[in-house]
């Protein structure tokens, strides 16, 4: 289940990615009881750039990260002077899954950056991709007890990011404005999602350590900004005079939340995740929210692009990485006012190749985190 | 000779018809109301000292705001028995040509009144264009709006650009947000929508058409009523609506974004069927539909008031509608059948 | 009495691509006048008032009003002119109150009369107004009243009044056309709209579309009779018999008085009904149907005859008694079992209960006998048309295309394809037939009562719900009498030979 994003995730998105799994199981595992025997074994394929096609995915173009993700994608396709198509899901796991085995159906051997909609969707894609002789990278969440290793060299990494650093950041970052005093509400992303399962755990940790903070009250606001502004409202009511800071999931639903608060006229610290331009100004003009946490989708968008196309075309010897490389946790970063300027001007081709010469695996920083579904 | 008889024909009754007389009849009209009141008392006794203060009251009518708009446009479309399912399309459209007009973090522009104006414009476009396809080229209204709605939002999307653009504060902006009595200006357009939709309703050709053309749109056209005019408007007071709603709805977020409707053609559909407004057209009206509205949002704001678990809320949401829906339906068989 | 005709056609044609519907059609219509206009299912009497009311433009001939050649442009212009139509179906709309459909039916001028002003209704003129229509024909109705509140009876009412208005409104006499107005209307009611109809030959002019043949003979001061298309004959009223007129309009001769009494002592009891009380007000009802025999039910409209239709057909709730098919008890068995045994129904409400829209007419026939039709539990498609095209020829089913969708077929021949649905089962015993015949043109109830009596001559006992006591005396061999779901009467026809007079004093 996705991550991050400040864009609203419905229960049709599970829906879909249950049935996604359903048929995805069902034909796959059909299929993919010999196949994958074979990709397994299969040696790492390698082919000229002529046959390659770029593909990166996202779920909506009304997004921060999704944009800064598709910017960071064109940057490598430009450098490597590649095709790249993009692939929109629009929240919908079977349109992800049609649109990027069309792109295989165009005779190219694709290099997929994905970004999955749902965590289940991912070995379905992976497998697909392998069967056609393709590679794909993803990041943020791919289902628990399965890796790259299991689908073999097609499926070439996994990028996790660490949901708990940020939640635990950015709650001390607020109660660090608050003084280490007052009561706070918080506002989860989507329930089920492992991102934001994480975060929240984070900010339970940082709970612990201060105890002059209290949790007034939390609820879930679907990474959706309308959605976060209602639920706020209610929550000041209840609480009414209690509230001193808001923590939330994501950027979206904290920037939905504040303007609750003001339209209530109530004066509140905030934080979010993300590191969206709207919410770095906040921070920027000392503006209700007080610190972020920086996703750098342009860096997933470009990265994840350049991993799988090292492998296609052998530059990279899959054989060879280690197993964190294979599925790893990599570094995002948290954002206060003192380090706000350093993100709010967007990368810009240069300073994002200069990234790119830094290595593959620059930002990574260890292996996969536990899994929070316990 | 008196003609006494008490069996219409031919119309049948159903099998109901002890129970229709007695208690659903008057369940219909007022059932909505009375739900509502038990409703407010229940949360009331659960959360005593934080539900029902002035404070939360007035927290529950703003909740209310965009939806009560809404459903006014909606209800109209559906005493047609027609659907409208574009209205998140044209809130965002409108919201964002609203924001992007206005004095704003992105460009120049400082239109006050203009930019409502405008972005009115573009809702009532957006009812024009559908009203004029449904007449002329008969395609039904909900496939139609359904297309409409992807139209709306894409365009949005393309007007949404790079990024959100935030709404600076401005002479309108900030009369949206001051308060009368504690209530903000939004609010109260929301209550002259309201009125002015009762008004259409009781005494104006374009109300009662609506209820005619709802009830046989061919006997209707027969009488001689215009039935495509009156059809293209009721769609263009839809959009209107919708228009007004995303631009407050922006003002609120303080932000032009896609989102800005997002979740309310749901609320508004439930509130208008659980409100008794039948999706076969010919029956119901605002009033139900706003008290439904003010049903709805107060079970909103009651289920998080009362700290139930997020889990939980989305279920118990929907036990409530279900519950209120098979009171109505109890009326007439096919209420849920969308006809036109 | 004034010269001018307040209606003329002259030599009006009419066609729909290579089918002439009228041909040269003419005819008067006089000031204060009432004409009766009869003709079978397809003479093309709905055409013609479809074009009267301005629905259809003919393709030559002349129209005149008050003395004025007119083109009809649309139904608005027709209103315009004075012309008021009473529809069969009703098209008043339910929702709305009196005074709104009246006033709806005035169309353009009304306008700029008060009662609207930039789109704004004005309640007290447009309730005054109505209130003014509904005195002008005798009625005290309150004009707020909704008209899905109202009886039949009281909507025909309003239909009336409404057509009377738009009169008013082009300052000419109206014309109102009546079309089957009494179809299905109780005696009372039909009383009632006699009255109506004198008045309205005061205030102007009525031409009165009836199938009733006693009716039209009553009511009216001249006849026109139509038949494929064209007028046969005008007849002074006063100067004509129905057999006359039943003999104009099809060519055939109506079958008027039972010749064939007979004593069914020594036949099979089919169906026996002992003391029968149901949940819906039957009390204590008892009658015995023996094969062969026709047995009618009359009585007012509530006053149980569709009850015990329906007990006995399995779909209301016995509270006591005992209902016997063959000698067999049924009332614990479900309807299915109990069409097994023999026994089928023709509801009142053929659209909703008795035919299947969307299919054809041989799909229909063959739908409550499938096994009939059915080798091994498939269709058998040539099994299915011999026995339709048999049916269609014994019925004279018109059009005989057993492929044609029935929705697409007169009532009267819907009607007769649910008759023959159940005419083809060679294991009836028992037929229920509620009203039968309404709605059905005299010729279209000569041939379904042949269908009837030949049903009877071969053994199946048939109990009806009798329209009109005038049918029941023609057809059945008893006749039992309800009130207020009680048995107030049981007639055996041949012994008694009751009257008209006779049965209606234990009606009411």
């Amino acid at each position: 289940m996705n991550s991050y994003s400040p864009f609203s995730t419905s229960p049709m998105s599970r829906r879909t990615a249950l049935l996604g799994i359903a048929a995805g199981t069902v034909g796959l595992s059909l299929a993919g009881c010999g196949a994958a025997r074979n990709v397994a074994e299969s040696e790492q394929k390698t082919y000229p750039d002529s046959e390659l096609l770029l593909v990166s995915t996202i779920h909506t173009a009304t997004n921060d990260y999704m944009q800064n993700w598709l910017t960071g994608s064109r940057a490598f396709a430009k450098y490597a002077g590649l095709p790249l198509r993009i692939v929109n899901s629009n929240l919908d796991s079977q349109q992800q899954y049609s649109q990027i085995q069309s792109a295989m159906a165009t005779g190219k051997r694709v290099v997929v950056n994905l970004e999955p909609l749902a965590s289940a969707d991912v070995p379905g894609i992976a497998r697909s991709v392998a069967r056609n002789g393709g590679y794909v990278v993803s990041s943020w969440d791919k289902p628990d007890g399965i890796k790259p290793e299991d689908i073999g060299p097609s499926w070439v990494s996994h990028m996790g990011f660490d949901g708990v650093a940020a939640g635990e950041y950015t709650a001390t970052q607020l109660f660090e404005a608050m003084g280490g005093e007052g009561g706070i509400i918080a506002l989860k992303g989507v329930l089920d999602s492992n991102a934001s399962k994480q975060r929240y755990a984070g900010l339970e940790k940082a709970l612990a350590a201060y105890p002059g903070i209290s949790l007034l009250g939390s609820d879930s606001a679907n990474w959706d900004r309308q959605t976060a502004y209602t639920k706020t409202q209610t929550l000041l009511s209840r609480f009414a005079g209690k509230v001193n800071g808001i923590w939330a999931g994501s950027d979206s639903m904290t920037l939905g939340a504040v303007a609750a608060a003001e339209s209530a006229g109530v004066q509140v610290k905030a934080v979010g995740i993300d590191g969206i331009q709207e919410a770095l100004k906040s921070v920027k003009t000392g503006g209700p929210i007080v610190a972020t946490w920086y996703s750098d989708g342009f860096y997933s968008g470009m990265i994840g692009l350049a991993i799988g196309h090292a492998a296609a075309t052998g530059k990279l010897d899959v054989s060879t990485l280690q197993p964190a490389q294979r599925d790893g946790t990599y570094s995002q970063f948290g954002v206060s006012r003192d380090s706000v300027d350093k993100y709010l001007k967007e990368p810009d081709y240069t300073s994002l190749m200069a990234e790119l010469d830094k290595g593959l695996f620059n930002r990574l920083v260890g292996g996969p985190l536990p899994s929070v579904n316990s | 000779m008196s003609l006494l008889k008490e069996n219409p024909r031919p119309t049948t009754m159903g099998p109901h018809k002890g129970i229709t007389r007695t208690v659903t009849k008057p369940a219909g009209q007022y059932g909505t109301a009375v739900a509502l009141v038990i409703l407010f008392a229940a949360f009331s006794v659960i959360n005593p000292g934080s539900f029902m203060t002035a404070g939360n009251v007035i927290t529950i009518l703003n909740q209310a705001t965009v939806p009560l708009i809404l459903v006014t446009g909606m209800t109209f479309v559906v005493l047609l028995g027609s659907v409208d399912l574009s209205l998140e399309g044209t809130m965002a459209a409108a919201g964002i040509s609203f924001v992007l007009l206005s004095r704003n973090s992105v460009n120049g522009n400082d239109f006050q009144l203009a930019a409502l104006i405008i972005a009115l414009i573009i809702g009532v476009l957006f009812g024009l264009v559908t009203g004029l396809i449904h007449n002329y080229l008969k395609v039904p209204s909900f496939i139609l709006t359904l297309g409409m709605w992807y139209i709306g939002l894409g365009t949005a999307t393309i007007l949404y650009g790079d990024g959100a653009t935030t709404l600076e504060p401005s002479p309108l902006v900030n009369w949206f947000g001051s308060t009368v009595f504690g209530l903000s200006n939004s609010f109260w357009i929301a209550v002259g929508v309201f009125c002015l939709a009762l008004v259409l309703s009781k005494w104006t050709k374009f109300g009662r058409y609506a209820y005619a053309i709802g009830d046989s749109q061919e006997i209707a056209k027969v009488a001689g009523i215009k039935v495509f005019r009156y059809k293209t408007l009721v769609f263009v007071f839809s959009g209107a609506c919708a228009a007004l709603a995303g631009v407050i709805g922006s003002v609120k977020l303080g932000a032009g974004v896609v989102e800005v409707g997002s979740g309310q053609l749901f609320f508004t559909l439930t509130a208008v069927v659980v409100g008794g407004t039948l999706l076969s057209g010919g029956s119901g009206g605002v009033a139900r539909s706003m008290f439904a509205i003010l049903l709805l949002t107060v079970l909103n704001n009651g289920l998080v008031l009362s700290g139930v678990d997020p889990s939980i809320q989305q279920a118990l949401f929907g036990c409530v509608i279900v519950i209120a829906v098979v009171l109505t339906a109890l009326r007439k068989r096919d209420v849920l059948r969308v006809v036109k | 009495m004034s010269v001018t005709p307040a209606l003329e056609l002259s030599g009006i044609n009419k066609s729909f691509g290579s089918k002439t519907v009228l041909k040269d059609v003419s005819m008067r219509i006089g000031q204060n006048e009432v004409v009766g206009l009869i003709g079978e299912n397809g003479a093309g009497k709905s055409t013609l008032l479809k074009l009267l009311a301005g629905l259809h433009q003919q393709d030559s001939g002349g129209l005149r009003i008050h003395g004025i050649d007119r083109q009809l442009r649309n139904a608005s212009h027709a209103a315009e002119l004075g012309i008021g139509v009473v529809h069969q179906e009703q098209s008043l709309l339910t929702n709305l109150s009196v005074a709104e459909n009246i006033h709806l039916g005035g169309a353009k001028n009304r306008n700029k009369d008060a009662g609207s002003s930039l789109g704004f209704l004005n309640w007290k003129t447009i309730n005054a107004q109505a209130t003014k229509s509904l005195r002008r024909i005798g009625l005290d109705m309150d004009p707020r009243a909704m008209i899905a509140d109202l009886t039949f009876a009281q909507r025909q009412m309003v239909e009336i009044a409404k057509a009377v208005e738009v009169g008013e409104h082009a300052h000419a006499l109206p014309i109102v056309i009546l079309d089957e107005p009494t179809s299905v209307l109780e005696p009372s009611e039909i009383k009632r709209l006699a009255g109506e109809i004198q008045r309205l030959r005061e205030i102007g002019s009525v031409i009165f579309v009836s199938h009733r043949l006693e009716e039209v003979l009553e009511f009216t001061d001249r006849i026109y009779v139509l038949r494929h298309g064209k007028v046969v004959a005008e007849r002074e009223t006063k100067s004509v018999n129905e057999e006359e007129l039943f003999a104009l309009m099809t060519g055939r001769q109506s079958v008027r008085v039972r010749e064939d009494l007979q004593d069914f002592a020594e036949a099979d009891t089919v169906l026996e009904v002992k003391n029968l009380s149901t949940a819906g007000g039957l009390d204590e009802i008892t009658l015995t149907l023996k094969a062969g025999q026709l047995h009618s039910l009359v009585g007012a409209t509530s006053s149980g005859c569709e009850e015990v239709v329906r007990a006995i057909f399995g779909v209301e709730r016995i509270t006591s008694g005992s209902i016997k098919i063959a000698g067999h008890p049924v009332d614990k068995l479900t309807v299915r079992e109990r069409i097994r045994r023999g026994m089928a129904y023709l509801p009142s409400e053929r659209k909703s209960e008795g035919i299947v829209s969307g299919m054809s007419v041989t799909e229909n026939m063959a739908l409550a006998h499938l096994d009939a039709t059915h080798g091994r539990g498939l269709r058998r498609r040539n099994l299915e048309v011999q026995l339709s095209n048999m049916w269609m020829d014994r019925l004279d089913i018109r059009p005989r295309d057993g492929q044609a969708a029935i929705a697409e077929l007169s009532g009267g021949n819907q009607q007769k394809v649910a008759l023959a649905k159940w005419l083809c089962d060679p294991n009836l015993k028992l037929l229920l037939l509620d009203r039968p015949f309404r709605g059905l043109d005299p010729g279209a109830i000569e041939s379904v009562k042949e269908a009837v009596r030949q049903a009877c001559h071969g053994g199946v006992a048939v109990l009806t719900i009798a329209d009109t006591l005038e049918e029941a005396l023609e057809l059945a061999d008893d006749i039992t009498v309800l009130k207020d779901g009680a048995v107030t009467a049981s007639i055996n026809v041949l012994a008694e030979r009751p009257s008209v007079v006779d049965i209606l004093g234990k009606m009411v």
